[in-house]
């Protein structure tokens, strides 16, 4: 090992150990933050959520028909199970489908390398946001490339990491005090067209970002993407109703109406003033829910320990930030506050305005939706590391990329087991089956070779397991139930994906001999009134698809 | 000190008193199985100079499943000896050390931030607390444990300007905390190691004070440290270590579990013990817990209220603020207590096995309440002189409310949702038996009960021993406790399960038995059930069934 150099200074600039040069710092960086997004990409998490496979089957027939899933062509606007969705993640995913239609890898590519130029965009924008502190710039960098909460976002199909991508690359460029501001500005305006849910940032932030550029015009693309977005409501109407559904959840929870009735109703079984009730127990509860919800994204816990709990969100067993780096948050946020500069407000409030997406749900914190906290967090952080002691300063880096490696072992070895009901290995691995052994496969039933043309799929397993099959079989979207041209409806569910009916009980109990193989778990055997020729398990972890042939003594 | 702050102090602490004392007897509606334990106890100790168990003046009390720390029960005795074995007999010491506390915070307060404001603010907030009020009025150990962990550190202060004098009196009354209450074991001697490193040049300065009170700590410390060592008293520990925890165990790798040298390094059970205790931990930090709701008095995602009220979050970030970030009014070596304390305050606690334990935390209550007195005291001394009162009105409006509210939810709601784990209808199962006791050959009583199934075990013996203020020297005494090793047994009761199945050891045809269990063991015919016993809510707890 070289030479330790080190260079701290007090007030206002920066320590750094000093191996490399600055170039070489990020480029290692970057580095480190790409084979910790693209590693094992297709195979941790392990699995398709379906909000995954719906954007990868949507993608797929817009390459192969130019239409989406709902048969209507180059959509603006899309729909999954969930919710509405806007059009650029799927767009995004094109190009790179377009190499291999089903292929898991290619599906999460863009995501991760959006991933890598969020890093990028992180070092650059800080150098910009803080002049002449360059060695912030590289632990903000580092932090954003190594923090479970950026690299796990960036390994699925999310379409939150890729607004953070675009922000920041947004931000650098508009205070950029030449031409490029404009291109900043523009790149702001996309990241309006991929998560419904950040316009709540995106909005506010945009509004907060004038008392800063103090230019009107060059925000007025921005201003004008907010307004298409708000016009989006009005023209769409299944885009309003699942901005209700999803982001503004915590004003239609019929527990809450009940739990205020309940209290007052208890109030009057112990002979208390009806009027007494009312006051202390009314729909102003709505306002400390909110207020609550907001609290909840100020959790040390949350942050640095446990964050929310979903797998589909961040790692199940970690917060979104390293626990080392808690102290190191607590002294970069004394720091902060001792240093009277007007983009330390900036981060503040950026802080702030990064809990609104998640603000009005009913499931509070939510890592995805605070995802524009990210940087600001890395930031204060980053604050931090500057002002350790050299000796400090290493052993806490140490301490960080043991962290690193401890969380980086749980992943790769514990994840995939935990969140197996979020991603459904399982399904993923039955839907290589058909394609690969099954489907159009002579197959020797019951003494006699039998062509397995019709399949019967439970949803017992995976709740929503068709636009996995469907992307994984590359599916037509002709051959699949949903209804043309009626993707304003989202919540559209898939029960049949080309030969493979899913779900639907009563077909298969009024029709049995109408298929040739019946996949469906151990728990239902009532759905299938006859002798068990032959039982094969498939899929992984815990949730596992039974094969069972059909009675063929019954067609005989 | 000015003659208005000794008025108010004076009112905070009438105020305190009141919410302590007032219908002690009746709210909470019922004795918990602790309350009954320590009273009787103490009741016994007064009678014999022994526990239950029979066991001379013990440094520890065998209870049911742990040992309990033995302070209440001896400080009580005066009031079970004035009051009588009572509710209210029961209740009122804790209630007046809980009130106590409050004056002695307003010492400590203003000592630290030299302002009359501050610590009376400080004070008012302890005066008003959820969160210690709720334990002042139910015979919970931790509010003795408080009010000597902020005598000990007042005493401290004093001490060190006065070149360590009362150092003695201060290891004495650091000392208590750790007789009275599980958690300040843990947290006291951390504190005390913080404090001597803090005050480490005035310690060796004062030698000759030092090591008096060094000498005095270890004299009156060392038989509870010998008490501790025992295996029987290393129970308590252990059954609430948080290595015991359900959640972590699930966890841990299993003996004979086939592993790689990564997993020894990366993944053994010393890091995933520390990932799930840092988890605990750092949520004793979450604001939710301490504003909006941390008391659990209903049920979750129903309306609540937090350890403080939510109108001191904002004077607590300012607080926190400028007292951590910007060394603002106190000095250093105080911030540097008062770090030691947010820090240390919630580690007992997180070490035990349940998350967010409000009772088990109590010790931290002083600094969030010192944070919020301080940033009002900011924003006092920062507007107008006209626009003062006002914030001051608006402010107590807030609080007021907020107590008004606090008092609805726990002698409403919390009485109503806690009625079966708080015991209902076990006094008057208890009276029942006693009142019916000589009509019978013998009293049975199931101690399982509960409205979803039988699965709470109570300890029916202490309310009989304590409704029915049994001698305890008939009860240490009496033969059919010695029957077997856990046996509760005695006079003609007999404390067991009931079987009412056919068959082998049945009850169902023992005639001249009065039986009392729930509903799930015993029949619900009108001809044999003699009573029933009902939560406050309506709901059957408990019923009596004779067979004639």
């Amino acid at each position: 090992m070289g030479k330790i150099n080190t260079v701290i200074k007090y007030g206002g600039s920066d320590g750094m150990i000093k191996l490399m040069s600055y170039k070489q710092y990020a480029i290692l960086i970057l580095l480190l933050g790409a084979l910790l997004r693209l590693s094992f990409l297709s195979s941790l998490p392990g699995g398709l959520h379906y909000t995954e496979s719906t954007l990868g089957f949507r993608a797929q027939n817009i390459l192969n028909f130019g239409k989406d899933e709902y048969g209507r062509t180059l959509p603006f606007i899309f729909a999954n199970w969930q919710e509405m969705e806007m059009p650029l993640p799927t767009y995004l995913t094109l190009p790179f489908l377009a190499l291999s239609q089903s292929s898991i890898f290619l599906l999460r590519l863009p995501y991760g390398i959006l991933g890598i130029l969020g890093i990028l965009g992180t070092i650059l924008l800080t150098r910009k946001l803080f002049p002449g502190r360059e060695n912030l710039s590289l632990f903000a960098g580092f932090l954003v490339a190594v923090n479970p909460w950026g690299v796990w976002l960036s390994r699925t199909v999310n379409p939150e990491i890729v607004a953070f991508g675009l922000i920041i690359w947004g931000l650098y460029f508009l205070f950029n005090k030449n031409k490029y501001s404009y291109l900043g500005a523009f790149l702001i305006f996309l990241s309006l067209f991929t998560a419904k849910n950040l316009i709540l940032f995106t909005a506010p932030f945009s509004v907060v970002l004038f008392f800063w550029v103090r230019d009107f015009k060059k925000l007025l693309l921005v201003y004008m993407g907010i307004a298409v977005v708000v016009l989006m409501l009005f023209v769409f109407p299944g885009f309003l109703a699942s901005f209700k559904d999803n982001d503004f959840s915590i004003f239609f929870k019929s527990s809450v109406l009940s739990s205020i009735n309940l209290l007052r109703g208890q109030n009057l079984a112990l002979g208390v003033p009806s009027v007494i009730g009312s006051i202390f127990f009314n729909k102003l509860f709505f306002l400390i829910l909110i207020f609550k919800n907001f609290l909840s994204y100020f959790n040390p816990s949350y942050l640095f320990a446990k964050g929310d709990g979903g797998s589909l969100n961040g790692l199940s067993n970690f917060g979104p930030l390293f626990l080392s780096l808690f102290p190191i948050f607590v002294l970069g946020l004394y720091k902060v506050f001792n240093h009277k500069e007007k983009n330390m407000i900036l981060l503040l409030i950026w802080i702030m305005l990064s809990t609104l997406p998640g603000l009005f749900i009913t499931d509070a914190p939510d890592t995805k939706r605070y995802i524009m906290a990210l940087y600001p967090l890395s930031t204060v952080i980053a604050f931090g590391f500057l002002h350790l002691k050299k000796r400090v300063l290493v052993l806490v880096l140490i301490l960080v990329f043991f962290n690193l490696a401890v969380v980086s072992f749980d992943a790769l070895n514990k994840e995939n087991g935990r969140s197996i009901k979020v991603f459904h290995p399982e399904t993923v691995n039955l839907a290589y089956e058909l394609s690969n052994n099954i489907l159009g496969k002579d197959l020797i039933l019951n003494r006699y070779s039998q062509k397995i043309e019709k399949i019967w799929l439970t949803d017992s397993i995976d709740p929503n397991p068709g636009p996995t099959v469907g992307f994984l079989l590359e599916t037509p979207y002709t051959q699949t139930n949903l209804p043309e041209n009626k993707a304003n409806i989202y919540k559209g569910w898939i029960s049949r994906i080309g030969d493979v009916s899913i779900g639907n009980t009563d077909v298969l109990k009024e029709n049995p001999e109408m298929f040739d193989l019946v996949i469906k778990s151990s728990e239902q055997d009532e759905l299938y009134n006859c002798t068990t020729l032959r039982d094969e398990f498939w899929g992984g972890g815990v949730s596992k698809y039974l094969a069972i042939e059909r009675c063929f003594e019954k067609k005989l | 000190m000015k003659k208005i702050t000794i008025i108010l102090a004076i009112l905070i602490f009438i105020l305190s008193l009141g919410l302590r004392t007032v219908s002690l007897d009746r709210i909470p509606v019922s004795m918990t199985i602790d309350e009954v334990a320590v009273a009787y106890n103490a009741y016994s100790i007064l009678k014999t100079g022994r526990d239950e168990y029979g066991i001379s003046f013990p440094l520890a009390f065998r209870s049911i499943g742990d040992y309990k720390a033995p302070l209440l029960v001896y400080i009580m005795v005066p009031a079970i000896h004035i009051f009588g074995l009572d509710e209210f007999g029961t209740r009122i010491t804790v209630a007046l050390f809980g009130a106590m506390t409050v004056p002695i915070l307003f010492l400590f307060a203003r000592k630290l931030s030299k302002s009359d404001f501050i610590g009376l603010f400080t004070s008012l907030s302890l005066a008003i607390s959820p969160w210690h009020i709720k334990f002042s009025r139910s015979t919970f150990e931790a509010v003795l444990g408080l009010f000597f962990v902020i005598l000990g550190i007042y005493v401290f202060l004093y001490a060190m300007e006065r070149k360590g004098k009362l150092l003695w009196l201060c290891a004495i009354v650091f000392c208590l905390s750790a007789y009275a209450y599980h958690a300040e074991r843990v947290f006291t001697p951390l504190f005390v190691l913080a404090l001597g490193v803090i005050y480490r040049k005035n310690l060796m300065e004062n030698k000759k004070n030092t090591l008096i009170g060094l000498a005095v700590g270890a004299l009156f410390i060392l038989p509870l440290i010998i008490t501790l060592l025992s295996p029987k008293a290393t129970i308590r520990a252990q059954s609430t270590f948080i290595t015991r925890d359900f959640e972590l165990n699930k966890l841990f790798h299993k003996d004979g579990e086939e592993r790689n040298l990564g997993s020894y390094i990366l993944d053994n059970n010393f890091l995933i013990s520390f990932n799930f205790w840092a988890k605990r931990y750092l949520d004793y930090f979450d604001p939710n817990f301490l504003f909006v709701k941390g008391m659990g008095y209903t049920l979750s995602n129903a309306p609540d209220i937090g350890l403080l009220y939510l109108i001191e979050l904002p004077f607590f970030v300012l607080g926190f603020y400028l007292l951590v970030f910007k060394k603002y009014l106190i000095s250093f070596k105080y911030r540097l207590i008062i770090l030691s304390w947010l820090v240390l305050g919630p580690i007992a606690a997180s070490l035990a096995n349940n998350a967010q334990h409000a009772l088990r935390s109590l010790t931290w209550i002083p600094i969030p309440q010192f944070f919020a007195a301080v940033g009002l005291f900011y924003i006092y001394g920062k507007i107008k002189v006209t626009y003062r009162k006002i914030i001051i009105v608006l402010y107590f409006l807030f609080l007021f409310f907020g107590l008004g509210y606090f008092i609805n939810l726990y002698t409403v709601s919390y009485q109503l949702f806690s009625s079966e784990f708080a015991m209902d209808g076990w006094k008057e199962a208890a009276k029942f038996a006693l009142a019916n006791q000589d009509k019978y050959k013998e009293v049975v009583i199931d101690p399982r009960f509960g409205t979803l199934g039988p699965y709470t075990v109570g300890t029916p013996y202490l309310y009989i021993l304590f409704y029915g203020q049994v001698d305890p020297v008939l009860y240490q005494a009496d033969p059919r406790r010695k029957e077997f090793e856990t046996s509760s047994n005695f006079q003609n009761f007999t404390f067991r399960e009931i079987n009412w199945a056919e068959g082998e050891g049945s009850d169902k045809n023992k005639k001249d038995v009065l039986f009392i269990g729930s509903g799930w063991v015993l029949p619900a015919e009108d001809d044999k059930v003699a009573k029933k016993f009902y939560l406050l809510n309506g709901k059957e707890i408990l019923r009596a069934v004779v067979l004639n």
